[in-house]
């Protein structure tokens, strides 16, 4: 899980404790860009708070994280949030769209809060949802199913061009062909876009589409073999 | 023993639930309120119920008994009572000669007033009238009681006589006493804020105006947040858990809030009960004597209140299968047809001005038209927020805040109308409260007009006698440029004209011709004060009204039928004095009895009656407005955190926290402020419709600025609280929190 390649997602050494009890320590990994990487676990191993330290939302108690070659976790909250916007995309597991607003809008609204401006938001947000295969000129939010609200979530999280992308459980509510869908779309980034994507999913079939797969269990994480 | 460690058990989860709920603090701040809300509600009945009672009691025990043929006893004083007026408002003045020192005097009294001796009530103390009263009446030897005065706003004084002038004093009673509980006199505050009828407008206009918007935040409170609460009910009930387990876990989730308005309630009960309520910003006591009569009330309005919002909580719930849409079916356009009706009923309103002037559909036109613009006002307004909403959300699509509002607005016309609603018909109904108080009768509109052409410079006296002496002291009193003349009524039996005498000097003021023998006053006789005397005693049994040059005082023999002579006192337009200067000259010197009044008289002090009434109706309108305002911003404040949780992942992201404040002001400030801009635009262009229509000489009233100040407070308010609730609730926003 080390290498000297250069890495867009670096994690060294990386322990938390909750309370008394500690959570995961020692935790070491390196995605590098146009790679992926896949977190797997059972439920209460401390997936989500790995992924809440990745995206700097929560203070290790010990070693440190890089992303695009800056340290977060020596950083201070202002500029945390700065890499955050700049560098990082998220995925949900319920997609997380506002109803309200269209396809478009919602894509384009993170844009929008990266400090882009709309010339580039909107053109980019059509884009994105064209090349994901998103329906949004006469669709509503509300009305997109399942598997196209995972991709227009999976667009949100791609129009600041991150560095790293990151996604929780971004399969959970799907049936299996939506599923496979979205996974196929998602784990197809690396490649297409250079960035480093790291996956948390309880879902084995899903783990497979991951060039690394790694287990978090018992506070340790280990490489799980082919 | 299972069994209570259950049900300790689901109070803890109650409890637990209530604390650990996106909105958790909004919703127990919102629960307090309407708990403290609905405990005053129901304490302010109870006080409407037990001041009318201490009311009715108060008027018995000071009224005198009079002794006549069914009523026999050793007569212990004198009673009389005349009106009389400071400033712009009436008051009672009560003649007292006491013939039994030993006698219980008036309550509110330590003893009967001597000749020369003055009481007066609390309001004419707080109205500033002690000097003006001491000038005209004596001196002041103390304040009534509260026992003895009706209401802490009334305006009464007692006057200590003596017994010699009884004989020339057609209206004084001798009376065995006070207490009168069979047909009791009614004087003062009595007269007007007395009776079934009176007690049963103020509970309906109460119950309407305040309990019913107290119920509608009570109900709105209980529903914050309702969503999660559904769905813990459903899983509970699904769990087996049955009505009581379900109440046990409702009770544990509100009992703290519930608890904490209750006590801020219980509190104010327990001062009022001690020391009476004095209302904020509004000249009135509720006494606590009044409210300690009805203590048993208090705690039944306490222990109702203590119950209803956990009830509430328990009984409202989402029914199964009835799921609503949340957001309108794309391109829909609904409010279509409600903007055309709302420019239909405004149309009408407006209409009424066409009509000829004192035409009889004038008003029932005005109202129709104003009953559908103030009901789909905010229809309108939602529908027209909705367009507004899309085009903003187009044009100012680089902007992230905008886009979301004009969006969300676009989307929840439904919530805009709702939170709009009790600003636009709570600023429409409380200033029409005011013009419908002050659009009087035809009487009052005619007292109003002459008040217009001649001011003070035509006044009234009514000396009781006309003496040579008497006429001799006011001609004393007054300032040099006045003139007297007498009035003497026509007569139904003789069929003798209103006859106007005085000396030639006085006449020739009023631009009339000098001439002993009688002549008929014309219209085209005279400047405009001859044209008032025509006007408003033109009226009599015989119609004329005939001049001539004579003595002022008395000389002809007293008529069983016609009314003594009244005095006229004509003053130069520019010069005249006041009608309360010439009292403060003429009254001192004059018996009781005496009174000095402009034409209307009457008209013009009841006006300030119906004023006194309708400040009551915008008291209460206005605490209906403030209730159901915030019922209104708690309903849209839980629809807009409920929207900030789906916003809450994006933002905790990019740490752009400020954007639900933006959007908060532009979902919640800007609509309100709108609303109430459009609801003061619509009432001033209405009420001019209305003031043409009833001639009202009134110009917008200075509540609808302090109810535009309001809805601006409260509007910066919602938006400030929500937007920074639903930030905070965004910094706490986890992965996988949902």
């Amino acid at each position: 899980m080390t290498g000297h390649a250069p890495s867009a997602l670096d994690v060294a050494g990386l322990g938390y404790r909750l309370g008394g009890r500690t959570l995961f320590q020692d935790v070491n990994m390196r995605v590098a860009p146009g790679r992926s990487i896949v977190v797997t676990g059972p439920s209460g191993s401390g997936k989500s708070t790995l992924l809440m330290c990745l995206l700097g939302l929560c203070k290790p108690s010990a070693g440190r994280i890089t992303v695009d070659g800056q340290e977060i976790t020596r950083m201070w909250p202002r500029a945390r949030a700065r890499l955050r916007r700049t560098t990082m995309g998220m995925v949900f597991q319920d997609g997380e769209l506002l109803p309200e607003l269209s396809p478009v809008e919602n894509v384009a609204l993170a844009a929008l809060l990266a400090g882009r401006g709309r010339r580039d938001a909107y053109p980019n947000a059509q884009r994105l949802l064209d090349d994901l295969g998103v329906p949004y000129a006469h669709t509503r939010t509300d009305d997109l199913s399942g598997g196209e609200r995972q991709r227009t979530a999976v667009a949100r999280a791609l129009i600041t061009e991150p560095t790293v992308l990151l996604a929780d459980e971004p399969t959970g509510a799907l049936d299996p062909e939506s599923r496979d869908n979205v996974a196929e779309t998602l784990f197809s980034l690396p490649r297409e876009r250079g960035c480093a994507l790291l996956v948390v999913t309880h879902d084995r079939h899903v783990a497979g589409y991951g060039d690394q797969r790694v287990r978090l269990d018992a506070g340790h994480l280990a490489e799980v073999a082919g | 023993m299972r069994e209570r460690g259950l049900g300790a058990a689901l109070l803890r989860i109650g409890w637990s639930a209530g604390k650990g709920t996106p909105g958790d603090r909004t919703r127990f701040l919102a629960l307090a309120l309407a708990s403290l809300a609905l405990t005053c509600a129901l304490l302010g009945l109870v006080a409407v119920v037990a001041t009318f009672d201490g009311r009715g009691a108060r008027a018995e025990a000071r009224s005198p008994v009079v002794i006549s043929a069914e009523q026999d006893g050793p007569p212990v004083g004198l009673w009389e009572e005349h009106r009389d007026s400071i400033g712009e408002a009436g008051l009672s003045v009560v003649y007292l000669t006491a013939l039994d020192e030993t006698a219980p005097p008036p309550p509110g009294l330590p003893r009967w007033p001597a000749p020369g001796e003055v009481y007066l009530s609390p309001g004419l103390v707080a109205d500033g009238a002690t000097q003006t009263v001491e000038t005209r009446y004596g001196r002041l030897v103390g304040v009534i009681g509260s026992s003895g005065v009706i209401s802490s706003r009334e305006r009464l004084i007692y006057v200590g006589v003596e017994q010699g002038a009884r004989a020339e004093r057609p209206s004084v009673f001798e009376i065995a006493g006070f207490g009168a509980s069979a047909a009791p006199i009614l004087f003062g505050d009595s007269a007007t804020l007395l009776g079934r009828a009176a007690a049963e407008l103020m509970v309906a206009a109460y119950g309407v105006l305040v309990l019913l918007p107290a119920l509608a935040l009570g109900v709105v409170a209980a529903r914050f947040g309702a969503y999660d609460r559904d769905r813990r009910t459903a899983l509970l009930h699904a769990l087996g858990a049955g009505n009581r387990q379900r109440v046990l876990v409702a009770l544990g989730e509100s009992a703290l809030p519930v608890a904490v308005g209750l006590a801020a309630g219980t509190a104010l009960a327990a001062l009022s009960l001690s020391a009476g309520v004095a209302l904020p910003g509004f000249d009135y006591t509720v006494y606590a004597a009044d409210l300690r009569r009805w203590w048993w009330a208090v705690v039944l309005a306490l222990t109702a209140a203590a119950l209803a919002l956990p009830t509430a909580t328990v009984m409202l719930r989402a029914r199964p299968g009835r799921r609503r849409r949340w957001l309108r079916p794309l391109g829909r356009r609904s409010g279509t047809w409600r903007i055309g009706l709302f420019a239909l009923s405004l149309f009408i309103a407006q209409g009424a001005a066409f009509l000829p002037p004192g035409s009889p559909f004038g008003v029932p036109v005005y109202a129709v038209g104003l009953f559908g613009t103030a009901a789909l006002l905010p229809a309108a307004f939602a529908a027209l927020t909705a367009a507004v909403g899309r085009i903003v959300a187009a044009l100012g699509r680089g902007h992230a805040a905008v886009v979301v509002a004009g969006r969300w607005c676009a989307a929840h016309p439904g919530v805009i109308a709702r939170l709009v609603a009790p600003v636009v018909i709570g600023v429409i109904v409380v200033v029409h409260i005011q013009y419908f108080a002050a659009s009087g009768s035809s009487g009052l509109a005619r007292a109003r007009a002459s008040q217009e052409r001649v001011g003070d410079s035509v006044l009234l006296i009514e000396p009781q006698r006309l003496t040579e002496e008497r006429v001799a002291a006011i001609e004393d009193a007054l300032p040099e440029q006045s003139h007297l003349l007498a009035v003497r009524p026509a007569a139904g039996a003789s069929g003798a004209a209103t006859a106007i005498r005085g000396p030639c000097a006085a006449l020739r003021e009023m631009e009339v011709a000098c001439s002993p023998t009688p002549t008929v006053l014309t219209a085209s006789d005279g400047d405009t004060r001859a044209q008032e005397l025509l006007h408003w005693l033109s009226g009599g049994p015989a119609g004329d009204v005939t001049v001539r040059v004579a003595p002022i005082a008395d000389s002809e023999p007293a008529e069983n039928d016609r009314p003594q002579a009244k005095l006229v006192v004509l003053s130069p337009p520019t010069t005249a004095p006041s009608l309360d200067q010439l009292k403060n000259r003429v009254l001192p010197v004059l018996a009781p009895g005496a009174t000095v009044t402009r034409f209307g008289e009457s008209w013009l002090l009841g006006a300030v009656d119906d004023d006194r009434r309708a400040e009551w109706g915008v008291l209460l309108g206005l605490c209906g407005l403030v209730l159901l305002t915030t019922a209104a911003m708690v309903s849209a404040s839980a629809e807009f955190l409920r929207f900030a949780r789906a916003l809450g992942p994006l933002t905790a992201l990019t740490e752009r926290r400020g954007l639900f404040i933006r959007v908060a002001l532009g979902f919640l400030t800007l609509p309100l402020l709108g609303a109430g801009g459009c609801a003061a635009a619509l009432t001033l262009g209405l009420s001019g419709t209305l003031r043409q229509t009833l001639d009202i000489p009134m110009p917008p009233p200075s509540s609808l600025a302090a109810l535009l100040g309001g809805c601006a407070a409260l509007a910066l308010t919602a938006g400030g609280y929500a937007g920074g609730s639903a930030a905070r609730g965004a910094a706490h926003w986890r992965p996988g929190q949902g």
